[in-house]
């Protein structure tokens, strides 16, 4: 037999004995679960003395942290850029079906909050870029839209080259369409 | 050879391997979770390690096992009854995982908690006496073998796995387990050892089992109400 019978050969506890220890064991295990296990791990506390040693506070860790960061890349909250900062403003009329741009010259990196209204219309726009010396047609949209008068956002270019927008009147009237942006760019231009 | 040499042999043959699949394992402990979401395809060493520190760091396997070897003085019987453990809880760690088998960690873990009681109970003779048989501690720490395996199973199952190279990593984790617990037992081991060479074990022995099933009782109460508070 493995058991205490070789180090008490003449014999086994008492059943008494042995009541008692498992009685005993059992009364250990309460306290220990009620003043401390269950404050800890669970916040429940029916004697009060695991919020007295502060053992409570182990549950009251912020549950809402975890789900409020999304999965995808989370936003800069600081980008830092050397170099002047621009303001440009640039009206740019369009006659019914007529389309035409207003970009930015961007290195990777650079970053402008931008703000456009319409005034007699509407329009579809397309914000977009191109890096330099792209082929025709090469370019990546960042914001499509349609039957919009106005618009307005922060961007940051994720490439170098130029980032703008191409606005399309699609409506029976002429519109002008007015564009601000403020930030740290190059240069803005009609193309 | 005394079992105290035999022992610090093995202990220091295992720091050795122990040493190695930490140097190889670096820089991944603080992401274990992480790693084991994002890993693809065959990652032997990784999930060895990780199986290593889940066994000691796993108080629940590791008071089961100081039960177990209470009063094994003999390293033959330590390896049988070490043996017999880790057959089963490789078979249902292995069934869990692979079967995708959902077993309530908190239950799991409750018995586990009932498997340390138990033990210490068996330890203090207590069936002999109240029912005048000694039920088969093999087989006893067979089936508790086989409960661990499936605590360890959801443990993994925590973790969305990716399936290219799923067999060949569940091993390395059972791998990891048992080198974990070769570690953790040689330390055991070697503590028990010097306390059964002192006049005061005879008398400590009672109180020792008497402690251990508290602690079961402990593991017991904290998943059962961990079962009934997240249900």
């Amino acid at each position: 037999m493995h058991d205490i019978s070789e180090q008490h050969p003449e014999q086994l506890p008492s059943a008494r004995s042995l009541r008692r220890a498992t009685l005993l064991a059992a009364l250990i295990a309460a306290a220990v679960l009620v003043t401390a296990v269950l404050p800890a791990e669970y916040g429940i506390d029916p004697t009060g003395i695991g919020r007295a040693l502060g053992l409570t506070s182990l549950n009251q860790a912020p549950p809402a942290a975890a789900p409020e960061a999304p999965a995808a890349a989370p936003p800069a909250t600081l980008v830092k850029r050397a170099g002047e900062l621009r303001s440009d403003e640039m009206a740019l009329p369009l006659m019914p079906g007529q389309g035409a741009e207003i970009k930015a010259v961007m290195a990777a990196g650079d970053h402008f909050v931008f703000r456009w209204t319409v005034a007699g219309g509407a329009v579809s726009f397309d914000m977009h870029g191109e890096r330099h010396a792209a082929a025709e047609g090469e370019f990546t949209s960042y914001w499509l839209g349609e039957a919009q008068s106005a618009a307005g956002g922060s961007f940051r270019a994720p490439f170098a080259g130029t980032h703008g927008f191409y606005w399309q009147n699609d409506g029976t009237e002429p519109v002008t369409v007015r564009l601000q942006t403020s930030g740290f760019y190059e240069a803005l231009f009609m193309p | 050879m005394t079992l105290h040499a035999t022992a610090l042999r093995l202990l220091l043959a295992v720091l050795g391997c122990g040493c190695i699949g930490a140097a190889l394992a670096h820089g991944v402990a603080e992401g274990d979770a992480g790693f084991i979401e994002q890993s693809r395809g065959v990652q032997l060493a990784p999930f060895v390690y990780l199986g290593a520190k889940h066994m000691v760091t796993g108080y629940d396997h590791l008071l089961f096992l100081f039960g177990v070897i209470f009063f094994l003085y003999r390293l033959r019987d330590v390896g049988i009854y070490v043996t017999l453990f880790a057959i089963g809880h490789s078979a249902t760690l292995l069934y869990g995982v692979l079967s995708g088998s959902h077993v309530d960690p908190y239950l799991v873990d409750a018995i586990i908690g009932l498997s340390v009681v138990y033990k210490a109970l068996d330890n203090l003779g207590a069936y002999r006496r109240w029912f005048g048989v000694q039920p088969d501690t093999r087989a006893a720490v067979l089936i508790f073998g086989l409960f661990h395996g499936f605590g360890l199973a959801t443990k993994l199952q925590d973790f969305t796995l990716d399936a290219d190279g799923l067999v060949a990593n569940i091993l390395a984790f059972n791998v990891g387990v048992e080198i974990g617990q070769l570690l953790a037992l040689t330390a055991i081991l070697l503590a028990m050892d010097y306390w059964r060479r002192s006049a005061a074990f005879a008398r400590q022995a009672f109180a020792a089992n008497l402690l251990l099933m508290s602690a079961g009782f402990v593991l017991m109460g904290y998943q059962i109400a961990g079962y009934f508070t997240t249900a």
